[in-house]
C-alpha cells in the first residue's frame, strides 16, 4: 500500500471507529438486554469477542506480510507485518485482561490452564518474542527475516485456537457465532457483538494504517540521512 | 513579589483575589456535594455483604472497558510519538 493512501485512510477508518464506539457504549449501557445467568458481567463480552477477533486479524495480517517479505524481501510488506503485529498484541492485551475479568465472576477464577486460555496466551507471546527478535539481532536484514519466520510459524496457532474448545475439555464457552447451525445468540446481543466488531476493525485499521505510514516514512528518512551522510563522508 | 503602587491596580488585584476566592469556594462545595450524593448509596450497599457482591461485577465491567480503551490510547499514543519524531529537526 501507498504511504499517501495509508496516512489518508488511516485518520477516516479511525475517526469511523471512534463513533461507532459511542454508539457501542450506548448499547452496551442502555441498549442490550441482561443475560439472564451470568448477569451484568456478561456486557465484557462486547469487548472481549471483538478484541479476540481482531488480534487474530492482526497477526493473521501479520504472518500474510512476513510470508510476503520472506519471499520478495519488499520493505513495505516488513512494515506492514510490524504494524499488524503491533496492534495485534495491543488487542491481544484487551482480550487478556477482559478475560479474567468476566472469569473471575463467572468462573470464580481470574486465569484456569484451559487449552483455548493457554494457546492464547502462548501466541501473545509468540508475538511478544517477535518484536524481542527484532531489537535483540545486531544485523537488521536477519532480524526481520527471524522475525517474519516467528510470525508465520506463530499464527500457525490461530485456527488451532479456534477449534480448541470443541476438540478439548475445556471451561471457555464453544462458539455461539461462526458455527455450523448459525449463531444462538438473542438478535439484540448479536447486533451489539456485530457493531462492536465493526467499532474494533475501524479501530484496527485505521491504526494499523497510520502506524504502517510512520513506519514506512521513518525508514525512508533514516535512508535519506544515510545517504546524505555517505556523500558528505565517503 | 510584584509592588502595586497604583490604587487602581491594587484594586484589580483585590477583585481578581476575591473571585479566585469565590470560585474556589464554590468548587469545593460541588465536590462535596458530589462525593456526598455518590457516597450515599455506596456506602449503604457496603454495608452488606449482598451489597458488596451486587457491585462486583459492575466494578469487572468498568475495569474491563478501561483497560481496554487505556491500550488502545497507548498505541495511539505510540504512533504520535513516531510521527512526531519524524517532525523534529535532525540532531
Amino acid at each position: 500500500m501507498d504511504v499517501g493512501k495509508a496516512r489518508s485512510a488511516g485518520p477516516v477508518l479511525f475517526a469511523a471507529g471512534a463513533a461507532i464506539l459511542l454508539v457501542v457504549h450506548w448499547m452496551v449501557a442502555f441498549w442490550v438486554p441482561t443475560e439472564a445467568s451470568m448477569g451484568v458481567v456478561q456486557r465484557i463480552f462486547y469487548i472481549h469477542v471483538p478484541a479476540a477477533w481482531t488480534t487474530f486479524l492482526a497477526f493473521g495480517l501479520a504472518a500474510l506480510a512476513s510470508a510476503a517479505y520472506l519471499w520478495l524481501e519488499d520493505e513495505r510488506a516488513d512494515a506492514a507485518a510490524l504494524a499488524a503485529a503491533e496492534g495485534g498484541l495491543v488487542f491481544g492485551a484487551v482480550m487478556l485482561t477482559s478475560g479474567p475479568l468476566w472469569a473471575k465472576i463467572a468462573w470464580g477464577t481470574y486465569w484456569e490452564w484451559d487449552p483455548r486460555l493457554t494457546l492464547t496466551l502462548l501466541l501473545w507471546f509468540t508475538y511478544a518474542g517477535y518484536f524481542l527478535t527484532r531489537s535483540s539481532v545486531p544485523d537488521p536484514r536477519k532480524a526481520k527475516r527471524f522475525a517474519a519466520v516467528i510470525a508465520v510459524i506463530g499464527s500457525l496457532n490461530i485456527p488451532l485456537i479456534h477449534v480448541s474448545v470443541s476438540w478439548f475439555r475445556s471451561l471457555h464457552p464453544e462458539a455461539v457465532v461462526i458455527k455450523p447451525g448459525g449463531p444462538t445468540l438473542h438478535p439484540d446481543m448479536l447486533t451489539t457483538l456485530l457493531v462492536s466488531l465493526a467499532c474494533f476493525t475501524a479501530l484496527f485499521l485505521g491504526l494499523f494504517c497510520l502506524r504502517y505510514a510512520a513506519e514506512l516514512l521513518s525508514r525512508r528518512r533514516s535512508l535519506a540521512y544515510a545517504r546524505t551522510d555517505s556523500g558528505a563522508h565517503p | 513579589m510584584t509592588n502595586r503602587t497604583n490604587p487602581q491596580e491594587q484594586r484589580e488585584y483585590r477583585t481578581v483575589a476575591r473571585l479566585r476566592m469565590r470560585m474556589a469556594q464554590r468548587l469545593g462545595s460541588l465536590l462535596a456535594a458530589c462525593a456526598l450524593v455518590a457516597a450515599s448509596p455506596l456506602s449503604a450497599l457496603a454495608q452488606d455483604e449482598a451489597g458488596r457482591g451486587a457491585l462486583r461485577p459492575f466494578v469487572h465491567v468498568f475495569l474491563a472497558y478501561g483497560a481496554a480503551w487505556v491500550c488502545v490510547a497507548f498505541w495511539v499514543w505510540r504512533i504520535a510519538r513516531v510521527l512526531k519524531k519524524m517532525q523534529e529537526p535532525r540532531e
